[in-house]
């Protein structure tokens, strides 16, 4: 008999939501501060519209002056 | 691995009309064999009842109630219960209404049941029921909500950029447009209307300012010029009346004596003095005694007669009241013109508005109301300030264009940096609204990308693990392959594919044979239970094979015993399957061979172990008086099957029948001399922890011939009636059988319990590599 499968297992969301969540850290698009509430909230389906604009935000340079062109 | 489903016991359940236990030992597999009508059904259902808390494949059929088809025959629903003790956990079902009660820790075992009935709705099922099976595995609903809601934020961000553009776009070309209108000053755009947005309006609002002040001047000082000259107008009129009125008076006081105006003024003043002082005796001024009120009489008479002149009087007193109160009207008035003028001239002299510089006033003439001091009010003090007024009111009009010029040009500036700070507003708007929209769309490419490739992964896990078992039921077959993919244009939908001969993604429902349909559906079946089964989870497999070759049946077994990650319960009916293990044609010794007997009503299930031939050959020598036949008998069927299997694996040439049949001589005859040297059999003991491994080496020649000089035991004793076989004693039967028992001891793995059948180097060897038989092949 071949040996037994791994004992943990995460529902597919869990385990979408931290590849996912490691792809943008690696990616560099979210603060590293925000990564635990980007995977809890891909798992749990609770980011909505608004979360996801914050979290782009916060990461975003804050040097952003208008000029005229 | 071993079985963690230690006993099962079954009270009232279906075919259980008796109580029914069940211990299982701890080898990974449990074979339940059992004819039509045994109860097979009725252990799986009462475990499907434990660990999944279902009613069988009957439940959800509105024709049969729960509560009618689960008690069993003669037993109350109250009556039934079903226990289970898995490792050292004991679990426990009663049907409560139509539902399971299980009581018993969490979590519970699971058992993943496949029954034959389902194996074809694995395949068959329509695209969508069949991704029901599989969307545990691929279906990822929380992220995809985060996802969408990832989508909205990245299309709402680009939908404000957008605006953001525009709104940029307005504001640049409203600028551009003031910048033309200016004349387009050099440089160029930027530098002009940053210049601009740098300049401060306050000078031009100074100038504003400065008119407005110069303006009010003016009027105020025509004002109060147009004022004195209506006071001095009402003066002029006041004085006509007193003049007119004086003549009057004097025309009424010549007109009696009495009517002299003094004289009737000291009568009054009698009247008055009497009047006030009714006491009095004496005159006041003569000091003569009088009677006081024939004097008040006699003044009245006196009075009465001037009335015209103090009529006269009373009208030239008001009138020259009046009159002097014009003329103090007229002195303010007149103070105010002269007031309001030197500060008109002060203002008029120290401005430095173009309008008024150019307006060329000469001041010389007006040095009066260049002092601090306010002139003296005289006529000609007046009659300059009128001259100033007008010399003023002459720039006016140059005053209230150079106003509306200015005022433009604030209006103007205004508008630039207004319009300047709008493109710079917006600029740094559109810019943050463009990262933003940018790195959502970033976040939205990495969500979609990592979801699909989950998806992907998942199912071509699947697919490998489907792939590897199917290919080990079918190995050369020209079939497999098997692909699982998503229908890209249908949410929800799974397609299964194949190879079929040369053709590949083909439906597999539309070529395959059923039995090819039924292996492949039990494979998908096992690859998802391994997929997301945990320790505590039983594979069943309800009576799935019905009618397979000898060849397939052997996979079937290998497959079980070497590919499956979870500890197996098998039932079946078919008789084959089970007697492979029966002669040591599968790893027997990881099996428990449970049998079940004919099923009653009275009796219910009953069963019992599952004798392995030898063993039961074992106890007919053990026996006695001695059963000379049935040891015989026994002995010659055990070595038949012994020496097929090995005639088989060496392709040895038997004597042709159409039927397959040969006796022990054909088999025997099979082996010659040539390849029985060469034969032995190595048991391999592998080195463990403490433990040297070994190997013991045993030939065969020598055991074949010793049991062909003993096979006509066979026939004298155990097939025929034989008067010779009378003449044999007891010892020569008994010799036949043990020298065969120990053959077979030699041939067959002590660990797993399977005759060597693999191909492996310079040997064959049984499915746990313990045993080996040499050579590989014939010489």
């Amino acid at each position: 008999m071949a040996d037994s499968p791994t004992k943990s297992n995460p529902s597919s969301d869990e385990t979408l939501a931290a590849a996912i969540t490691n792809a943008i850290s690696a990616a560099n698009l979210v603060n590293e501060q925000k990564l635990t509430r980007l995977r809890d909230g891909l798992a749990k389906g609770t980011l909505s519209a608004s979360d996801w604009k914050l979290l782009a935000e916060l990461a975003l340079p804050s040097d952003k002056g208008g000029q005229l062109s | 691995m071993t079985m963690p489903l230690q006993s099962l016991t079954i009270r009232g359940f279906r075919g259980a009309t008796q109580s029914v236990n069940i211990a299982f030992d701890d080898k990974p597999v449990v074979m339940i064999f059992g004819e039509n009508g045994t109860g097979k059904s009725t252990i799986v259902d009462a475990i499907d009842f434990v660990c999944n808390e279902h009613a069988g494949p009957l439940e959800g059929r509105q024709s049969t109630p729960v509560k009618d088809f689960l008690p069993a025959l003669g037993s109350k629903a109250s009556e039934l219960q079903v226990e289970l003790k898995w490792l050292t956990k004991t679990f426990s079902a009663t049907l409560s209404g139509s539902r399971a009660n299980v009581t018993g820790p969490i979590p519970r075992p699971k058992a993943k049941i496949l029954r034959r009935s389902q194996i074809l709705d694995i395949i068959d099922a329509r695209p969508a029921d069949r991704y029901e099976a599989f969307k545990r595995f691929v279906a990822v609903p929380n992220v995809e909500k985060a996802e969408n809601a990832l989508r909205e934020a990245a299309r709402t961000a680009g939908s404000d950029f957008d605006i953001a553009a525009q709104n940029l776009s307005n504001s640049q070309h409203e600028l551009t447009r003031l910048y033309k209108e200016a004349g387009s000053p050099q440089p160029d755009l930027k530098t002009w209307a940053k210049g601009k947005n740098d300049t401060d309006p306050k000078d031009l609002t100074a100038i504003q300012s400065g008119i407005d002040a110069l303006l009010s001047l003016v009027k105020a000082a025509a004002d109060t010029l147009a004022a004195r000259n209506r006071a001095n107008e009402q003066a002029a009129l006041d004085i006509q009346a007193v003049q007119s009125l004086t003549i009057d008076l004097q025309a009424a006081e010549g007109e009696s004596e009495e009517a002299k105006s003094d004289l009737l003024r000291l009568l009054d003043s009698a009247e008055e003095y009497l009047t006030n002082h009714e006491d009095t005796a004496e005159c006041p001024v003569c000091e003569q005694g009088i009677d006081r009120t024939e004097l008040l009489s006699r003044i009245a008479v006196r009075k009465a007669s001037g009335t015209k002149v103090a009529e006269a009087n009373r009208k030239l007193d008001s009138a020259v009241k009046k009159e002097e109160k014009a003329q103090n009207l007229l002195e303010n008035e007149e103070n105010r013109v002269l007031a309001a003028s030197v500060k008109l001239a002060k203002g008029f002299r120290d401005s430095k508005i173009a309008a008024v510089l150019n307006g060329g006033i000469g001041w010389d003439r007006f040095t009066l109301f260049l002092d601090d001091q306010v002139p003296l009010r005289t006529p000609e003090s007046i009659a300059l300030a009128e001259e100033l007024l007008a010399a003023c009111q002459g720039i006016e009009n140059a005053l209230r264009s150079e106003r509306e010029t200015v005022s433009k040009e604030i209006e103007t500036l205004r508008a630039i940096q207004l319009q300047y700070g709008a493109v710079i507003k917006n600029s740094k708007q559109a810019k943050q609204l463009e990262a933003l929209s940018q790195r959502l769309s970033a976040l939205l490419a990495i969500v979609e990308k990592e979801r699909k490739r989950f998806v992907d992964e998942a199912l071509d896990s699947i697919r490998v693990r489907v792939d590897t078992l199917y290919s080990k039921l079918h190995p050369g077959e020209n079939i497999g392959d098997i692909k699982l993919q998503l229908d890209p244009n249908r949410r929800g939908s799974l397609n299964v594919s194949s190879r079929f001969e040369s053709e590949k993604d083909v439906p597999p429902q539309a070529y395959y044979s059923e039995a090819h349909l039924d292996t492949l559906g039990i494979c998908i079946f096992i690859a998802l239970a391994e997929r997301d089964s945990l320790d505590d989870t039983l594979l069943i497999l309800d009576d799935v094979l019905t009618s397979a070759d000898e060849a397939h049946i052997q996979r079937f077994i290998a497959m079980i015993h070497e590919e499956s990650t979870l500890p197996v319960l098998i039932t079946t009916h078919y008789r084959p399957w089970r007697d492979k293990y029966r002669y040591a044609k599968g790893p027997v010794a990881n099996v428990q061979l449970i049998e079940l007997l004919s099923w009653s009503k009275l009796k219910g299930i009953r069963h019992t172990k599952t004798k392995l031939e030898i063993d039961a050959l074992r106890d007919l020598l053990a026996a006695e008086p001695i059963d000379r036949q049935g040891v015989a008998s026994k002995t010659g069927v055990l070595l038949e099957a012994a020496l097929r299997e090995v005639c088989a694996l060496y392709r040895c040439k038997l004597p042709f029948d159409a039927e397959g049949r040969h006796t022990l001589g054909d088999y025997l005859a099979g082996l010659d001399s040539k390849l029985r040297s060469a034969m032995k059999c190595v048991s391999v003991k592998q080195a463990s922890a403490g433990t040297n491994g070994s190997e013991v080496t045993t030939t065969l020649k020598q055991l074949l011939e010793a049991i062909e000089s003993t096979t006509l035991v066979r026939n004298l004793v155990g097939a025929h009636f034989n008067p010779h076989g009378m003449n044999l004693v007891d010892d020569e039967v008994k010799e036949f059988a043990k020298t065969t028992i120990v053959l077979l001891d030699v041939l067959v793995c002590r660990s797993c319990g399977e005759l060597p059948y693999k191909r492996q180097g310079s040997h064959f060897t049984c499915g746990c590599k313990s045993q080996q038989l040499y050579p590989l092949t014939t010489l």
